[in-house]
Parts: structure tokens; sequence; C-alpha cells
């Protein structure tokens, strides 16, 4: 699913963020990315879903050269990837309407998004809260409803980024075993994070990206 | 159009009224602009060359009339004080496929004018007497260059003060639009589908601005064909329904650049995907 090779990044100030990322993602695996503040994990996020250019390296996401796609490819591989980017803030409306927003947005009609949101809204297990306005959701709910946004649309891979930015440690095993449930389904999903991963069950692939490498957890 | 509902829908109050006071502004540069190309003409000038001024009368000559006789005539008119000028022309030369000649007579004034059309109308020979009409007392609305360098100005001024506005207003609607452009974009839509309602809502601003200007110079048009001022009514009725769809235009035009203005705001880091 991914295949990232000898991946270079350096800023405009000359700091060398990545330097020669090697990263392996199969199919319907979940992934679990440490790494300490400006490690460049966001970096690595934006440059897997394409948001940013690779300066050096090869990124291979569902078998395509990311920085080799035209415009309408491009957009057409970001549609079958769900982001969900650090200090996610949702849309001042219902978490049923935020999702069908970004459904329609896409081309969905009013009845077949509605009837996609309330799935991933029952995924997430924010069915009973559809109605409730964003803005009164608690920092747990608003991440699931996060979730429900980059899951909607059945996308083939899922990023997070600081998966428990924003969280208390109580919540972390809820946001975790959410997360597995989703990738039970068959979901591939890479999520990065700054601590160590408290909650998770063991059996997924735990990675560090120390010194702009990634190594094994 | 989802999108362009959407985005209307998150127009607030101030937001709204910055739009609506861009959009009186574009109305004013289409207003200066209507006056300028409406109310060009100066009322005082003689704009057409064929008209005679109210000291000229041309005698029309019969063609059996010997050159003698002719001769005779143009002597007794040179002689008389009343007169400053005469001058012949055949016919064939100012109106072809006419015959016998022309006398272009200039009166020494206008007041002089009557006495020598009477004298003109009793001469043996003379089968038409042409004299120009008095020229109607100046209007009040003809502009002097003083008057239209001022409505320049204020035409200008009013198109940066309504794309100063419009910004504005753009600025606080996408403001409040953010999270949902931010959520499009990490959708995969394509930034056309992004662009164009933002675009869209400037384009509307200065159709309807546009519409209000045709409805405008309609109302003026009306107005004024029941009003006493004859000149401008003339001046409307030749020009009025050009100058309206060029002010339609002109205001889709200004509307476009407000909505290209707003779109470009979404180049700034407050929209990327990933967050700031």
């Amino acid at each position: 699913m991914i295949q990232v090779s000898e991946l270079h990044f350096t800023t405009d100030d000359g700091i060398k963020v990545l330097d020669g990322v090697h990263l392996h993602v199969d199919r319907g695996e979940l992934v679990y990315l440490s790494g300490e503040a400006s490690a460049g994990k966001s970096l690595l996020i934006g440059l897997l879903a394409g948001y940013v250019q690779p300066q050096r390296g090869q990124i291979l996401v569902c078998n395509r050269n990311v920085a080799r796609l035209s415009r309408e490819k491009a957009l057409k591989l970001r549609r079958r990837i769900g982001v969900l980017p650090q200090g996610f803030v949702p849309m001042p409306r219902s978490s049923l309407d935020n999702l069908v927003f970004k459904l329609r947005a896409v081309g969905d009609f009013r009845e077949q998004a509605e009837e996609k949101a309330r799935e991933a809204l029952e995924t997430v297990g924010l069915l009973r809260q559809q109605a409730t306005e964003a803005s009164e959701l608690s920092a747990l709910e608003r991440f699931r409803l996060g979730v429900a946004l980059s899951i909607c649309d059945e996308p083939m891979l899922l990023l997070v980024d600081d998966l428990f930015d924003g969280l208390g440690s109580e919540d972390q095993k809820q946001v975790c075993g959410l997360l597995e449930r989703i990738n039970e389904r068959g979901m591939t999903i890479l999520t990065t994070l700054r601590g160590p991963v408290l909650g998770a069950s063991r059996g997924y692939k735990f990675l560090r990206l120390v010194d702009g490498r990634v190594i094994e957890g | 159009m989802f999108l362009f509902r959407e985005l209307l829908g998150s127009i607030r109050a101030r937001t709204g009224f910055l739009l609506t006071l861009s959009g009186l502004f574009v109305f004013a540069s289409l207003a200066a602009f209507a006056a300028l190309l409406l109310i060009g003409g100066d009322a005082n000038t003689r704009e057409d060359p064929e008209l005679l001024a109210p000291e000229e009368v041309i005698l029309h000559l019969s063609p059996r009339l010997s050159a003698d006789a002719v001769n005779d005539l143009y002597v007794e008119l040179w002689g008389r004080d009343d007169v400053r000028s005469v001058v012949f022309r055949f016919a064939e030369e100012v109106s072809p496929g006419s015959t016998g000649g022309r006398f272009f007579v200039r009166a020494a004034s206008a007041a002089a004018t009557a006495t020598l059309i009477e004298l003109a109308e009793t001469m043996s020979g003379v089968t038409e007497v042409e004299a120009g009409e008095p020229i109607p007392a100046p209007t009040p609305v003809g502009l002097t260059p003083t008057m239209r360098i001022i409505l320049l100005v204020v035409l200008v001024a009013c198109v940066a003060v309504s794309l100063l506005l419009g910004r504005l207003g753009y600025r606080r609607l996408l403001a409040s639009f953010h999270s949902e452009i931010r959520v499009m974009r990490l959708s995969g839509a394509s930034e056309r589908a992004i662009v164009l309602p933002v675009v869209s809502l400037g384009v509307l601003l200065g159709l309807l601005t546009g519409l209000l200007l045709v409805v405008g110079i309609f109302l003026a048009q009306v107005a004024l064909g029941n009003g006493t001022s004859g000149t401008v009514a003339v001046a409307f009725d030749g020009r009025a329904l050009t100058v309206s769809m060029a002010g339609l235009i002109l205001g889709l035009l200004l509307g476009g650049l407000i909505g290209l203005l707003g779109a470009s705001l979404l180049a700034s880091r407050e929209f990327s995907p990933l967050g700031s």
C-alpha cells in the first residue's frame, strides 16, 4: 500500500528533516509511527497524501508514484486516501452535516451522502450524536467525528496525524481501539503520534521516526 | 451549485454589510461611467455640420435665371449693410442632381436675418429661402472639461474602494468558511470546484449592480422623456441601450475582479488542508 524509499527532505532554512526514509506498509496493516515534536511526522503525512512535493526519493501509494502524477490523477488518488490532520477542527455544523457536506462536495447526492454519513457515524460510535453541533462535542467525540469524516468516502488508506493530540490519557485506549476496529474491516492505517503508544494491542506494527529515519519500534 | 449555496449561507451580517457596500461602490462606478457617456455632449456646441447657424441664409435660385440676373442679385445683396458675406455655388456642387444656383448669405447678426429673409422672398428668381434655426438655450447638463475630470476621478476612486471593500468582505466570508475549504481540500476536491463558487459570488455582485444600473438608466430616460429637457432626452434615446449594456458588462467585469481578488485569499496558509 505504501512504499517509501530513500526519501529526503530539507526545509528552506537548510534543516534536514527527512534523511533517507524507508517505509513499507502492506495492505490491511495498522502502523503506529512515533516521533518527537518536529521530527517530520506531519511532513511525512503531507508527502504521502500528496500535499507536499518530495525533493528526493520515491513514494509509492497504492502503487502510484505520487510525485509523478498528473493533477487529475493526484486528485483521484487523494480521494482514495482519508487524512485526519493534526489539530483537526470540525465545521461549525452538526456531526451529520459535517459528513454530508464533505460527501456532497465530492459529488454525492443528498440521500446517498446521508446514508454514507450515518454508516460512518455508526462505525465510530457517534450515531446518537448525529444532530449535535460539533462545537458541543467532547475532545474524544471530535476525534471520532474526524475519523468518520476521513473514512465516510470509504478510502483505501487512512492517515492520521498526531493521534493523541488534545486527548486525555484515559481516551487513548478508546482511540486505539477505534482504529483497530476500523483496521479489522480491511482499511490500511498509518498514524503518527508523539510519545509511546499507550493502549494499543500487540500485533500491530510500531515504528519510530528518529533523526530523519524510520526505525523499528 | 451546492458549494455556491453553502458559501452564500455562510454570509453573516458584517460580511453581508461589507459586500453590499462594495456592491454600492461598484454601482457608483457604473453610474459615473454612464454619466460620462450619456451626458458627455456640451449643449452649446453645434455638432451637426449640416445645420445652419442662425445668421446663415441660403437662397435657392431658379435654373432659368440668366448669368446677368444672378450677378445683379449678387451685387444687390453684397451692397447691403446687414450682409457680411455672399458666396455663390452651383446647386450641383451642393446637392448632386440639382439645377440652378445657390447664394450662401451670412447676415451681420442673428437679428438681421429676419429682414434678410423677408427681402430674399420678394426677389425675383429666388425659388426658396432656407434659414438657420436659433440655437436652443444652453441646458445645465452639458459637461465641462472640469466636470469630466471630476467624474473620471470619482470613477477610479469608486472602483478602488469597491475592490478594497470587496476584499475585506471576502476575507471575513472565507474566514467563516475556512473549515469547509480545508475539508474540501482534504477530500480531493479540485481547486476549480473550490475557486469557482468564490469567483461566482463576485460575478453575481457585479451582475446585480449592472442590472440596477440598467433599471436606473431606464427610469432616468422615462423621467427625462416626460420632462422638458429635450436635449438630454435626445441624447438618452440614442445611447441609453448601448450604455446600459456596456455598464452591465463593466459590472460583470468589476464583480469578476472582486471575486478573483477574494479567491486569491484561498492561497493563504489558513486554508492549507494540513493546517498552518
